[in-house]
């Protein structure tokens, strides 16, 4: 079992990783071909891992819906609006696609109602309360405690009134000032992250292809 | 002993600031203020781009956002897909988020219309493809291998998708994205790899971290935010039609409400710390 669960797939990792770090450095055409398998295999892969999703999604609140773990009703509301979806879209995909039709996806037009109808006002409902939370964590934290702290408040306030198309504001250089905020110290910062990431994500590859970081095979044996 | 009016601000029922935040969207709705918006040179450079082509030039327009970003992102989508039909250009779309899927489909069911426009002759769907960055990296490769069928019909038979065998072929590419994947996939494994220009519009929580990108001319331009979205309106033209625009005016109240609740939090902060200290 040993062989299986962890020898076989940290074999696979290593050839694989090296494979494709020296592919990088090869332009040969059939280099670019093994690149171009390597992508299919990933999208491949990735197909499988929404199955998984979706299957993780089923037991996690079926489970709870079993057991009347507290927030079952939010459980079951979720697994109704699965399968229905599912259903629609399963019952709407047998119907014989029309191959001249005018527009996309006129065999679904029952997934598409229920997408603009449902999905997209709940979608826009969730994000939209994010700017009344926004609010009042904005009133509670921004105070000027610190100096760092004082820093940060004017220039949120700043980039918050740079959306703010009045007279005055651009007349004491809001914009200018807004822009400079976000080409000098933002992008620095920024900078910074993105070398930051670039540099961990080169060390956690590395630990991945020489066997290293092994919590992606999973817990216990 | 009573409490002040400044220690009664300091600890003010949220909901007050909730009901303050729903007057400012609610009321700039209904009376229109037509605060009016300043377009800047980020988003100029895309319309710009998009306008200096030649006609019936191919331009792939990543759509990698779903309804929860839609407010933000969705008029962007409208004005480019407007831009490039008015231009007579050949439009590509494609998603790397199923759930872009229903949104792209009315979009260009709509943009379309406007301008007599012809699925598979004028624009194409791609449709959704999972994977991330192995979908950019194989549309860089071979664009068929990625996508064998459009909605049912061989890729080499669409006449819109004829010469565009990889993303290289492409003339421009606008990634309108709410998150990864998105614009760091189409920049990195996209635009740089296989070469071709790429401008970016994202929500504007995000706007901030491609300014990196913005500088190094890895993107051509960039729409942060509804403000984006309504600069890209006012471009176009749309300032009547589109949504972005009108939705500016709840935006710009709406801050000035956060702001003003700030000050007042940090002058009761002050006031009764000073009250505490004596």
């Amino acid at each position: 079992m040993v062989l299986l669960k962890r020898q076989i797939p940290l074999i696979i990792a290593f050839i694989a990783g090296i494979v494709m770090l020296v592919q990088y450095y090869i332009p040969l055409q059939e280099s670019q071909d093994l690149l171009s398998e390597f992508t299919t295999w990933a999208m491949i892969i990735g197909a499988f891992a929404l199955v998984i999703g979706l299957s993780s999604l089923l037991h996690m609140h079926i489970g709870k819906i079993r057991r009347l773990a507290p927030g079952w009703g939010y459980s079951l509301i979720t697994v109704v609006a699965l399968v229905t979806t599912a259903g629609v879209g399963i019952i709407a995909g047998m119907q014989r696609p029309d191959p001249d039709s005018a527009i996309y996806g006129s065999q679904a037009a029952q997934i598409q109602w229920m997408y603009i109808n449902l999905m997209w006002p709940l979608g826009g409902t969730m994000f939209s309360i994010l700017a009344f939370f926004i609010a009042s964590a904005a009133y509670r934290a921004f105070r000027a405690r610190t100096f760092e702290a004082t820093v940060l408040l004017i220039a949120a306030m700043i980039v918050m009134l740079e959306v703010v198309p009045i007279k005055i504001f651009a007349a004491i250089g809001i914009p200018e000032i807004n822009n400079w905020i976000f080409t000098c110290p933002n992008m620095a910062a920024q900078r910074g992250i993105m070398l930051g990431v670039a540099l961990s994500v080169v060390a956690t590859s590395l630990r991945i292809i020489f066997g290293i970081e092994r919590t992606y095979l999973g817990g216990g044996d | 002993m009573e409490k002040s009016f400044w220690e009664k601000m300091q600890a003010i029922d949220r909901r007050i600031i909730f009901l303050f935040v729903a007057i400012g969207v609610i009321v700039p709705l209904v009376v229109e203020l037509k605060l009016g918006v300043s377009v800047t040179n980020r988003v100029k450079n895309i319309y710009n781009k998009i306008e200096s082509l030649p006609e019936r030039s191919h331009i792939l327009i990543a759509a990698d956002f779903d309804p929860s970003a839609a407010p933000e992102l969705y008029p962007m989508l409208e004005s480019v897909l407007n831009h490039c039909f008015r231009k007579n250009h050949k439009v590509i779309v494609a998603t790397l988020w199923p759930g872009g899927v229903g949104l792209i489909k009315k979009s260009l069911d709509e943009q379309s219309k406007e301008y007599d426009r012809v699925k598979e002759e004028d624009y194409a769907f791609l449709g959704f493809k999972t994977g991330g960055t192995a979908v950019v990296l194989s549309m860089g490769q071979d664009m068929k291998k990625t996508f064998p069928e459009v909605d049912n019909k061989p890729y080499i038979d669409i006449p819109v998708l004829k010469g565009v065998d990889k993303l290289a072929d492409i003339s421009y590419a606008v990634a309108i994205s709410a998150g990864s994947p998105g614009i760091d996939n189409w920049v990195i494994y996209g635009s740089e790899k296989y070469g071709f220009e790429i401008g970016g519009g994202c929500t504007g929580v995000m706007a901030t971290q491609y300014f990196p990108y913005l500088q190094a001319k890895q993107l051509n331009g960039l729409m942060g935010g509804l403000k984006g979205a309504a600069e890209y309106e006012m471009l176009v033209g749309r300032q009547e039609t589109g949504s972005a625009v009108k939705r500016m005016d709840p935006q710009a109240v709406t801050h000035i409400i956060i702001i003003a609740f700030i000050i007042l939090g940090n002058i009761a902060y002050f006031s009764t710390r000073k009250t505490n200290k004596s």
